[in-house]
């Protein structure tokens, strides 16, 4: 099946929000604005990648700045607590 | 194959620590490279870092956004050949490294790998690192 197939078979309004979804990240990422919304795989790549920069943007909110200095120097002490 | 290390997925998660932004490239490449895996050991050994710094709530918030992040299917197993391949580096005196980098070593081995980090402890145990 063509990807311009696969469109005709999704609501229009599913595929707004996708586009929709594709624009925050592109947006929120400072990436150049572009049509980019022509294919399926294009559409599912964005979903994903959002759901991937939401939980780590959840992560980071909690973690900024106290597993900066995590490092070899950090890890050799920890080793010696190591089970 | 190549097998991310602790040491990437601590990084990945604080935006302050200096290997930031390569950490998190290696991260996104679970879900976007079918060659890019992680040791169950590695999320154990990061529950383990994180239980030093944060509050319960906190972890689960954190571990919770992590199993969003990293694809089931791309967690790699210990299983028994991986604790023997340890056992005889420790009866052998070449683990350079720490239980978790050992069992990581030891799956590098088992499955060809490469390992994502810049822990010298690895290339000492024969194992090719990658940064």
């Amino acid at each position: 099946m063509l990807p311009s197939d696969a469109l005709s078979r999704i609501e229009p309004k599913r595929i707004q929000d996708c586009v929709e979804t594709i624009k925050e990240i592109r947006e929120a990422f400072l990436l150049p604005p572009k049509i980019v919304a022509q294919d399926l795989n294009s559409i599912h790549k964005a979903l994903s990648d959002r759901s991937f920069w939401i939980a780590l943007s959840d992560i980071h909110s909690i973690t900024k700045g106290k597993l900066k200095d995590w490092d070899l120097t950090e890890k050799d002490k920890f080793k010696k607590h190591e089970i | 194959m190549k097998l991310l290390d602790t040491l990437t997925l601590i990084a990945s998660l604080d935006p302050s620590h200096r290997q930031h932004r390569k950490a998190v490239d290696y991260l996104q490449r679970l879900r976007t490279h079918s060659d890019v895996f992680i040791p169950c050991v590695a999320i154990h050994e990061c529950e383990l870092v994180l239980s030093k710094k944060f509050s319960l709530t906190q972890r689960e918030r954190i571990l919770r956004n992590l199993d969003l992040i990293i694809p089931k299917m791309k967690i790699v197993p210990v299983d028994a050949g991986t604790h023997a391949i340890a056992t005889q580096w420790k009866l052998l005196g070449q683990n350079f490294g720490g239980t978790t980098d050992t069992l990581i070593a030891s799956l590098a081995y088992q499955n060809k790998a490469d390992v994502v980090s810049w822990d010298a402890a690895f290339r000492h145990m024969g194992v090719k690192t990658i940064w």
